[in-house]
């Protein structure tokens, strides 16, 4: 890496003009003394002063961080400011406090003595007794409060991070009311509006618990670093979604659909309360037991099965279903003719013995398959483990519930059930969710003799890895099937767990994925790991259109061609009514994130599938339809820790950078007076940006680094191509062309580096590459970002000793580009990924490279300017938006306008035609142009309208 | 005749520059372009043109807000 600069300050003001002394000279300039680490290091602005007055001044609300301390005793809460780290020492551990600095330890005191002056606050404990004293009526809980909370004063970037820290023999009370406390105020209350949480309850033995709970919004915060930290990560991620997970504070969230899908698993409301309650340093508080019952125990008790292709809504609660159908939307779902068949109770409901019961316990120990054996232990078996050991760690053992006895109790015989019309099932299962019955979806696959076995099995040399065991443990967790998805960062093996799951199932398969060219790849892939015959998969994409042979098979498919509507080919038809006629075993969603668009959601629903599973990297959108997905397929049954998986080798380690560009005058000038489109025209090809980008590939490739630079704007991406003599592959580019260079690329001495547009993005494989080079991007999308990430995670070389991946993200200053590329990075933060931001790059200004200024940067401005004049909409690869909205696709398709088949000869308007009387009138209104005598005739004068006639 | 302007020395970096060169278009208060980083701008107007800049950065900077929620 070349030394590099580095701003602490995640600001992007731009000009920032300090006060100088109002009787300096002319020409001097002063940097203004009180510039702290927070800002931004070059100060740009500065006004010097000829005459008397003090001129253009501008204090930054940025840097006036308070930097008291009022504490001399034994510091007992401590609250940090931004990191105290100087330019130059943004800690390269991953840490998601953003930029503020190494402040991701917890462990040292912070003495009066070291945080003064740093933008510590320490607030006082007990012994000089100012603020947070005077709460005490009650010497009741007498543990300590160490409250240290990460604090950041202009965003809510940081995780709301609460972490503990011994001070020596400080002591804290609080009322035994819990009412009481939450009055409580003191002098820096006012900075945590609602979220002060000091004055929470503590238990005795809370330094061996591992995590808060706060009590309005059900976020948990886990220390990472607590002995038991493993335990109630496993704990955590069956009960909670993961929202931030840096290296050392956690912070987890419960949902109603996390509860639920932990309520799959097999949890039980009690085990899960007690456990939460083992591992909290406070008592559980009121509301959180309180939403865990609501969420819990409703739940489970309706189901959804798929039953010789019909939909069938099934509980052992007769009165539960009735409660369902007196609801309209249910009741009109509801088949009529399933009423005839049955004539018992009041709503004729299909009454059977429930077959499975007996089976059930078996779980998935039996010696069923070789897949499930390679599943390992079942979900339960994570959980009382889990249990259990928390009992050893915590000694307590008050109640003493292990998990052991969670599983479930279905001891009712009767099963009743009504059948659903399938149109309706997508609106049944919504509005269940909302009578808080959210109904479950298992598959009974080993009993369900009526499909067809599919005669598939891992390849005996196929291992899987243990997160990805992990993650099935949770999807066949107790010997049924249940619909899910799991969230695995790219190049850790999804494809191979969703193998793994068909070889389990066993039955027929029908894989959806983005593009033909993965579900290629998805092909290949299948024949690698399984044992399964290349005449069972049968492909379905808009080039080949094949059937499997034999009963059972796999088809695999892109989400486009089963979602259009409208004509199709008599052999695409002839397919698709194969495909929803028939009872799938399986259905398998690639990149599960593109489901909720419009287009795709009812592929979901046609096809009668018994168990879906969705695989994908990035379960975030930029809309909020993220939230349709726990209803369209299920919920979220394992998300991986990338960290983690980083740490273990299973992905690269990168180190991630973004690298400020300035913008250079001239482009800068531009920039302000271009409509926001045409303004990415500017910053994209901004001559620093090029340099930079020139520099770092110059740097890289002598490192022997294999570098992607990936480009939007195509534009962008072509005068980069151009000026830098990179190839690069487009949508234009044929296919050809695109395999000439990519084979290049994998080569050992081919090409070091190509230039990519958003068709590199997703699913295509270049496990050569080790730096990432991102010069122009799709707005603020986060999952781009993390996609394109995903591009180095797989890098070959990843297990070399201290190999680390680069991801560089080149950003032009005091554009709208820092904007969104802050917003970018959030998800990866939020994975426990660091940016460090380069200001300037070492080295760079000796070297000349590409567009010295001069000639050849007025050259290239000249071509920006012809761009813009231009302002076509060529701009944006039309064939790289698979995944976000596919509807952006449409959008871009050729216009079609009504015309004469002359109009192509560009002849247009000027037939020849005969007119006469009436018609000219008309005729000439409608051309306007021609004499406009129409528009004229209003306007004469009335001596002469008669004349004229009107 | 000689005529004297009272002035101010403004340094900048030259994005600010060509944003104060922007507003001089509409308002014309730069005495000379010096260099890159430096314009010569009336002294009775520099208020106003403080302000005016003030408020053309605070268009320009963003603050990320996150939903953390």
């Amino acid at each position: 890496m070349p030394k590099h600069d580095y701003a602490d300050s995640n600001e992007h003001r731009s000009g920032k003009i300090a006060r100088t002394s109002a009787a300096s000279s002319p020409g001097t300039t002063y940097r203004n003394s009180r510039s702290m680490p927070y800002e931004r290091p070059p100060s740009r602005t500065t006004v010097a002063a000829t005459g008397s007055s003090g001129i253009v001044s501008r204090d930054s609300p940025y840097h006036q961080r308070p930097g008291r301390t009022n504490g001399s005793g034994g510091a007992s809460v401590v609250r940090k400011y931004g990191g105290s780290s100087g330019p130059g020492s943004v800690s390269s551990e991953p840490s998601g406090v953003r930029k503020i600095g190494g402040s991701n330890g917890t462990e040292t005191p912070v003495t009066p003595s070291e945080g003064s002056g740093d933008g510590v606050i320490v607030r006082n404990g007990d012994d000089s007794g100012q603020q947070t004293q005077d709460v005490s009526e009650d010497e009741d809980y007498d543990a300590s409060i160490n409250a240290t909370e990460e604090f950041n004063k202009e965003k809510d970037l940081v995780p709301k991070a609460a972490f503990r820290k011994f001070g020596a023999g400080s002591v804290d009370e609080y009322s035994k009311e819990r009412g009481d406390f939450s009055v409580q105020k003191d002098a820096i209350s006012r900075l945590f509006k609602n979220q002060d949480y000091t004055n929470l309850l503590l238990k005795k033995d809370h330094a061996s618990r591992p995590i808060w709970i706060c009590s309005d919004t059900g976020h948990i915060i886990l220390e990472a670093f607590s002995p038991i930290a493993e335990l109630a990560i496993d704990f955590l991620i069956a009960i909670s979604e993961p929202v931030s997970r840096p290296a050392h504070i956690h912070e987890y969230k419960l949902t109603p659909y996390s509860l639920y899908a932990a309520v799959s698993v097999g949890l039980e409301t009690k085990d899960i309360l007690s456990v939460l309650d083992r591992l909290s340093k406070v008592p559980l508080p009121d509301e959180i037991i309180k939403a865990v019952k609501e969420c819990t125990v409703s739940y489970g008790k309706v189901k959804l099965v798929l039953k010789q292709n019909h939909y069938y809504v099934e509980s052992t609660h007769a009165d539960i279903l009735q409660r369902l159908l007196r609801d309209p939307t249910i009741a009109k779902a509801r088949v009529a003719d399933s009423e005839n068949q049955d004539g018992n109770g009041q709503f004729g409901f299909l009454s059977s013995r429930g077959p499975e019961v007996g089976d059930l316990s078996i779980s998935g120990r039996g010696p069923n398959a070789a897949g499930n054996n390679q599943n390992g232990e079942d979900g339960d078996a994570l959980g009382s483990g889990n249990a259990n050991d928390i009992d050893q760690v915590l000694p307590l053992g008050n109640d003493g519930i292990s998990m052991d006895d969670i599983d479930d109790g279905e001891n009712e015989d009767v099963v009743h059930s009504f059948e659903i019309d399938r149109a309706e099932v997508e609106n049944v299962k919504k509005q269940c969710n909302v009578l808080d019955y959210p109904m479950l979806e298992e598959y009974d696959f080993r009993n369900d003799t009526r499909n067809a076995n599919l005669d598939i099995d891992l390849k005996p040399i196929t291992s899987i890895r243990p997160y990805q065991e992990k993650s099935l443990s949770k999807m066949f967790g107790n010997g049924r099937a249940r619909s899910g998805i799991i969230v695995l960062p790219c190049g850790a093996g999804k494809t191979l767990v969703g193998i793994t799951a068909a070889c389990t199932v066993k039955k027929s398969v029908l894989c959806l994925c983005t593009s033909s060219v993965s579900a290629l790849q998805w092909r290949q892939q299948f024949l690698q790991w399984s044992t399964v015959k290349p005449h069972q998969i049968a492909l379905f994409t808009s080039n080949t259109k094949e059937q499997f042979e034999g009963e059972a098979g796999i088809v695999i498919s892109t989400y486009s061609m089963v979602a259009k509507t409208g004509k199709r080919s008599y052999q695409t038809q002839k397919m698709m009514d194969f495909l929803q006629s028939r009872e799938w075993g399986f259905l398998l969603l690639d990149e599960v994130h593109v489901v909720p668009a419009a287009m795709f959601r009812r592929v979901v629903v046609a096809i009668a599938a018994h168990v879906k599973l969705g695989l994908t990297a990035t379960l975030v959108r930029e809309d909020d339809k993220i939230g349709d997905l726990n209803f369209l397929i299920g919920p979220k049954l394992y998300e991986a820790n990338w960290m983690d998986l980083s740490r273990q080798g299973h992905i690269a380690t990168v180190q991630c950078a973004e690298v400020w560009c300035k913008m250079t005058p001239e482009f800068y000038e531009g920039y302000l007076e271009e409509s926001s489109r045409k303004k990415q025209y500017y910053y994209g090809v901004n001559p620093n940006k090029m340099r930079a980008c020139k520099f770092l590939v110059d740097y890289h490739e002598k490192r022997g680094d294999k570098i992607i630079i990936f480009s939007d704007n195509l534009f962008t991406l072509k005068t980069y191509m151009r000026k830098l003599n990179i190839p690069g592959i487009y949508g234009d580019v044929s296919q050809q062309e695109r395999v000439a260079i990519l084979s290049q690329f994998r080569r050992e001495n081919g090409v070091r580096t190509i230039i990519l547009s958003t068709v590199g993005d997703t699913s295509l494989d270049l496990p050569e590459a080790t730096c990432l080079i991102q010069i122009s991007s799709h707005y603020g999308s986060r999952r781009q970002e993390a996609q394109r990430l995903g591009r180095i995670l797989r890098a070959k070389r990843r297990n070399d000793e201290g190999f680390n991946a680069f991801f560089y993200s080149l950003v032009s200053c005091d554009t709208e580009e820092m904007f969104y590329s802050s917003k970018r990075q959030q998800f990866l933060i939020d994975q426990g990924y660091s940016f460090k931001t380069i200001t300037s790059l070492e080295g760079l200004e000796e070297q000349n490279l590409y567009p010295t200024p001069g000639e050849e940067e007025a050259n290239l401005l000249l071509t920006v300017k012809t761009q813009c004049a231009k302002g076509g909409d060529d701009d944006i690869d039309v064939a790289g938006y698979d995944d976000d909205d596919i509807t952006a696709r449409s959008r871009m398709k050729a216009k079609r306008n009504k015309a004469a088949l002359s109009s192509v000869s560009g002849s247009n308007g000027i037939a020849y035609s005969e007119f006469r009387g009436q018609n000219v009138q008309s005729i000439k209104q409608r051309f306007g142009g021609g004499g406009s005598s129409a528009a004229k005739n209003k306007e004469r004068h009335p001596l002469f309208q008669q004349r004229y006639g009107k | 005749m000689v005529r004297s302007h009272k002035g101010t020395l403004v340094t900048c970096d030259p994005v600010s520059r060509v944003v104060l060169l922007n507003l001089d278009k509409k308002y014309g208060f730069v005495i000379r372009d010096l260099d890159n980083t430096h314009l010569f701008i009336e002294s009775s107007r520099l208020e106003e043109v403080k302000h005016m800049f003030e408020k053309i950065m605070d268009q320009n900077s963003y603050k990320a807000d996150i939903k953390v929620d």
